[in-house]
């Protein structure tokens, strides 16, 4: 028995900590020899004083007048997990995702949580537009999530600007991709509330109920 | 062998796959691309008919609600979307494992505007057979929604209002 527990441990030692794919890729969104390639980079993670949080968080992006898309998320759970690539103080960590995919229009139209036992998203898909050119890598920003109660409830992005930091980052792991340029994107307030500003207007009612303190 | 053939005849049979329509899928091109519009819909559930709007990526924006200087439309509709069908009582009692027909039955009016004023107003008619179970759980109402919503498009594309207005600005000027 005892044998069996330690072979087990051992397997799960071996196996666990399994690193996962920050992205996914549409086949039809891959770039290939003739197409170019545009790079969307940015973190999704979650916020570090956030009290409860989902195990898995995820922005959707998807081509506009397709259904082909492609995701970018942080996976958390002790033994299979997305790379850790920033981490603050608290709770904070965050996954650096860099997508490479077809130039094109493109829209950010919705986000996914899984808690486990369920998986929560917008009901309704909002249009964050924007446009990737061919030899470009853009910067959509710093994603970080957190969730308003423990077990089945509302999750919510919080976004920031940390050009510098994730420029860094990425010259460091991806030498390939080009600089960075900051994606506008006018539309975000219209993903309210799954996705706000972290210093925008009427932002600290979320950040005091994500901390925990509402 | 035979047995198999009939049981997988049957299940194919009462999986209903297949749902009928009054609307045939337009053929236009949705790439063309159309100003953001504010969409809001009265008698069936809004974000069904929003977010097959958006799906095809034609209009620029497709926002909830109304506003003072952009485009609107207000949807009218007259559909049995979302609503309780009592034929789906039996088969609950199969545990939904033998789908029961259903039909989806809808009339929409789109009145597109600017301000005071109507730009066009489009009708958009569909029924829907199928049906409904396990296998079908929507029982082919999001393709009914999607059949419409296409629809609209094609029309707004054809008809050109945005062109119209704009024309007729400058013919004022």
């Amino acid at each position: 028995m005892i044998r069996v527990f330690a072979l087990l441990t051992l397997l799960l030692g071996l196996a666990g900590c399994h690193s996962m794919s920050p992205i996914h890729i549409d086949e039809e969104l891959t770039p290939n020899a003739g197409s170019g390639v545009a790079y969307v980079v940015g973190v999704v993670g979650i916020w570090p004083k956030a009290v409860n949080t989902a195990q898995d968080q995820m922005l959707m992006i998807r081509q506009r007048g397709s259904d082909n898309f492609a995701t970018a998320r942080l996976h958390n759970e002790f033994y299979a997990r997305t790379p850790r690539d920033v981490r603050e103080t608290g709770h904070g960590i965050g996954t650096l995702f860099v997508m490479p995919l077809k130039p094109g229009r493109y829209e950010l139209y919705n986000l996914r949580f899984d808690h486990g036992s369920s998986v929560s998203w917008s009901r309704e898909d909002f249009t964050i537009p924007f446009q990737l050119e061919a030899g470009k890598a853009y910067y959509i920003g710093d994603f970080r999530a957190g969730c308003v109660t423990p077990g089945h409830s509302t999750c919510l992005f919080l976004h920031s600007d940390h050009l510098e930091r994730d420029s860094a980052l990425v010259r460091a792991k991806y030498p390939q991709v080009p600089g960075l340029q900051r994606l506008d994107l006018p539309n975000l307030y219209s993903a309210t509330p799954f996705i706000r500003e972290e210093d925008g207007a009427s932002s600290s009612v979320y950040k005091s109920m994500l901390s925990g303190k509402l | 062998m035979r047995t198999k053939a009939l049981f997988l005849w049957l299940t194919l049979l009462l999986g209903g796959c297949q749902a009928t329509h009054t609307l045939k899928a337009p053929e236009v091109d949705y790439n063309q691309q159309l100003p953001a519009i504010n969409v809001s819909v009265m008698g069936l559930p809004s974000w069904m008919l929003r977010d097959e709007l958006r799906r095809r990526g034609t209009f620029n924006e497709v926002k909830a609600g109304r506003s003072a200087d952009g485009y609107n439309v207000l949807v009218i509709a007259n559909s049995d979307v979302g609503a309780l069908q009592p034929q789906m009582f039996l088969s609950a009692f199969t545990l939904f494992l033998v789908p029961v027909p259903v039909s989806w039955d809808s009339t929409l009016i789109f009145s597109l505007s600017h301000g005071t004023e109507v730009l066009g107003v489009y009708t958009v008619h569909n029924q829907t057979k199928s049906w409904r179970g396990a296998f079908n759980a929507s029982g082919g109402q999001f393709e009914h929604v999607q059949l419409i919503a296409d629809t609209f498009i094609a029309q707004v594309l054809k008809d050109q209002p945005f062109r119209r207005e704009a024309l007729k600005n400058a013919a004022g000027i």
